[in-house]
C-alpha cells in the first residue's frame, strides 16, 4: 500500500481519511514553540465533497489513495450502472448511482464526462457544462410570447425536469447549464 | 498561507533593508552595553530538545549544527562577560515551510540578574527601535488554552486532553495517549493555535511544566514555566527564559528531554557536558531570549513566505 509522508503533503495530494478517498485543499504546518509539530490540513471527501478539518504529528504517514482523474465517454445505462468508455483504449467500467448522482439527468449517451475513478472504479461524475437535449414534455406556450419572462416546467427526453420560457414547445432542443441545471437557450442541434 | 509573488520582496531589496535592520539591533545592543559575541556553528553536541531535529556532519566525528547559540552563550556567561548577544545562523532538519527554514538567523541574547518581565520589556524596546509600533499584550498560557479549549492545562486529565483532541479531529496514536506534553501540544494547536492569527501581538506567559524547556519553576502548588513566546499574527517570533543555572537541574532537563525521546521513538541526544560544565562553574542568574531574524522581518516588511527572505531556493 502506497503512502505518504505528512512532509510530503501539498494541496491536490490524494489521502485516505477514515477509509475514503480524499483531497488534501490547504496543509499548514503547525509548531507550538517547543513542541511537536502537526500539520493541519483541510480535506475534501471525493465521494461526497464534503469539506473537513484533520490535524496529524509531522511524520505521520497515511496511505495515499489510488485517484486518477479521466475522461470518459457516456454509453449508456442499464437501469441500476451507468457505463462509460475511454475513447482511447475503448475499455469500459460502470458507475453505480452515487457515483453519478445528479449527472444522470444530463446523459443521454455520447457525452463525454470528467470521471473520478478510485481503485479504478468511477466515485465522482461531471457531465459536461453544456447538454443539449430534448423536450419530451411540457404544455404548450402561449403564442408569440417571446419576451414576458414566464416560466413553465418541461421534462426532457432523460427524465429531468427544468424551467424553460413559455415560448418553448414539446420535441425542440435545448440547452442547458448542467452546473445550474438551468435552460440557457433553444439549441438547433443536439 | 498562498505563496505570491507580488507580496514578496524582491532580492536586492531584501538584503538592503536586512542591513539596515542589522544596524539598528547592534546599536540598540550597543546603547545597552550588550556585548556582541561570534560562537561556533559546529558543536560535539546536539541538541536534546524532543521537537528539535539535529542536522549533523558524519565526517569523522560525527558533529553537529548548532540548533541556537545557547551552549556557547551560556559558557560565556561563566566567563564573566556580563550581558551578550549573538547574531548568527543555526539549524534545524526537515523544517521547511512558509514560516520555517532549516537554516535561519538567530538573535539570541542574555541580561544577567534580571526578572522575566523585564526581558519582555527589552524585546518590547528592541522591536520599537527595528521599527515595530503595535502595542503588545502580556497573556498567560493557562488563560488562553482554557478560553479555547474550556480545559486548564496545569491541572486536566489527560484523559480530558485526549476528548478534545480527538473532537477536534487530531489523530492521536495509542502510545500518544500518555504524553502529556504532546497531548497539551494537540489541544493548543487545534484549538488556540487557530485563534492566534486574530489576536493582536501578545507575550504568552507562564507555560505548563510539561513545556518548561531550560526555563525555572516558579510557584508552589501549581508549578508554572518562567517562559514567554512572542506571537505576531500567530507566529512565533521569540521565545524567552528565566534560565536554569543550576547544573544538576539542567542535566535533569536532558535526561528527561531523552526519556521522551525514548518514548517518542526518536534518536537520543548525548547531553551537553560544555553546557553543564559552564554551570558548574557558575552562571549568574540570567534571562535568555532567542529571536528568528527572519520571522520578524516577515512581521516588519509584510512578507507572506519566509523562503523569499534568502537567496536560497527551496
Amino acid at each position: 500500500m502506497a503512502t505518504y509522508s505528512t512532509s510530503q503533503f501539498k494541496p491536490g495530494l490524494k489521502i485516505l481519511v477514515d477509509g475514503e478517498p480524499h483531497s488534501i485543499l490547504v496543509n499548514d504546518i503547525v509548531k507550538p514553540g517547543k513542541g511537536q509539530a502537526f500539520n493541519r490540513i483541510k480535506i475534501r471527501n471525493l465521494k461526497n465533497g464534503r469539506v473537513g478539518e484533520k490535524t496529524l504529528k509531522s511524520g505521520e504517514n497515511v496511505e495515499a489513495a489510488d485517484v486518477l482523474e479521466v475522461e470518459l465517454q457516456y454509453l449508456y445505462n442499464d437501469g441500476s450502472d451507468w457505463y462509460f468508455m475511454d475513447s482511447k483504449t475503448f475499455e469500459q467500467v460502470s458507475a453505480n448511482l452515487d457515483a453519478v448522482g445528479d449527472a444522470r439527468f444530463w446523459l443521454k449517451g455520447q457525452e463525454i464526462c470528467d470521471v473520478t475513478l478510485w481503485n479504478d472504479l468511477p466515485i465522482v461524475v461531471v457531465p459536461p457544462n453544456f447538454v443539449v437535449l430534448e423536450v419530451s414534455e411540457s404544455d404548450p406556450g402561449l403564442k408569440g410570447d417571446t419576451a414576458s419572462g414566464g416560466t413553465k416546467p418541461a421534462v426532457l427526453e432523460t427524465g429531468a425536469t427544468v424551467k424553460v420560457p413559455l415560448f418553448v414547445e414539446q420535441g425542440e432542443l435545448i440547452r442547458i447549464d448542467t452546473r445550474t441545471g438551468e435552460y440557457v437557450s433553444r439549441s438547433k442541434e443536439s | 498561507m498562498a505563496y505570491s509573488k507580488s507580496d514578496n520582496a524582491k532580492t536586492s531589496e531584501v538584503f538592503r533593508r536586512r542591513a539596515v535592520l542589522l544596524q539598528k539591533i547592534r546599536t540598540y545592543f550597543s546603547s545597552e552595553g550588550v556585548t556582541e559575541v561570534n560562537t561556533p556553528v559546529l558543536s560535539e553536541f546536539g541538541s536534546c530538545e524532543p521537537a528539535l531535529k539535529n542536522l549533523s556532519l558524519n565526517k569523522g566525528r560525527r558533529k553537529y549544527l548548532r540548533t541556537s547559540p545557547e551552549s556557547s552563550l551560556k559558557q560565556l556567561l561563566s566567563h564573566n562577560l556580563g550581558d551578550v548577544y549573538e547574531i548568527g545562523p543555526v539549524f534545524r532538519d526537515e523544517e521547511i515551510g512558509s514560516f520555517h527554514l532549516e537554516e535561519f538567523t538567530m538573535v539570541e541574547w542574555y541580561r544577567t540578574n534580571i526578572e522575566l518581565l523585564a526581558l519582555i520589556g527589552d524585546v518590547r524596546c528592541l522591536l520599537a527601535r527595528c521599527g515595530y509600533q503595535d502595542t503588545i499584550d502580556i497573556m498567560a498560557y493557562a488563560q488562553l488554552f482554557q478560553d479555547a479549549s474550556g480545559l486548564n492545562p496545569h491541572t486536566c486529565d489527560n484523559s480530558e486532553l485526549v476528548s478534545c483532541a480527538i473532537e477536534k479531529g487530531v489523530d492521536l496514536k495509542e502510545c500518544d495517549l500518555s504524553d502529556r506534553a504532546l497531548l497539551l501540544d494537540a489541544v493548543y494547536v487545534s484549538t488556540v493555535d487557530p485563534l492566534l492569527k486574530s489576536f493582536g501581538p501578545v507575550f504568552i506567559t507562564d507555560y505548563p511544566k510539561e513545556h518548561r524547556a531550560y526555563a525555572r519553576l516558579s510557584g508552589t502548588t501549581e508549578k508554572v514555566a518562567l517562559r514567554f513566546e512572542l506571537i505576531i499574527n500567530g507566529i512565533e517570533i521569540a521565545n524567552g527564559y528565566d534560565e536554569i543555572t543550576e547544573s544538576a537541574e539542567q542535566k535533569d532537563r536532558f535526561n528527561a528531554e531523552n526519556r521522551l525521546r525514548k518514548r517518542r521513538g526518536i534518536e537520543q541526544i548525548e547531553p551537553d557536558a560544555a553546557w553543564l560544565d559552564a554551570l558548574s562553574s557558575g552562571v549568574p542568574s540570567v534571562c535568555g531570549v532567542a529571536l528568528g531574524l527572519e520571522r520578524l522581518e516577515m512581521v516588519l516588511w509584510g512578507i507572506s513566505d519566509i523562503r523569499s527572505l534568502g537567496i536560497k531556493c527551496y
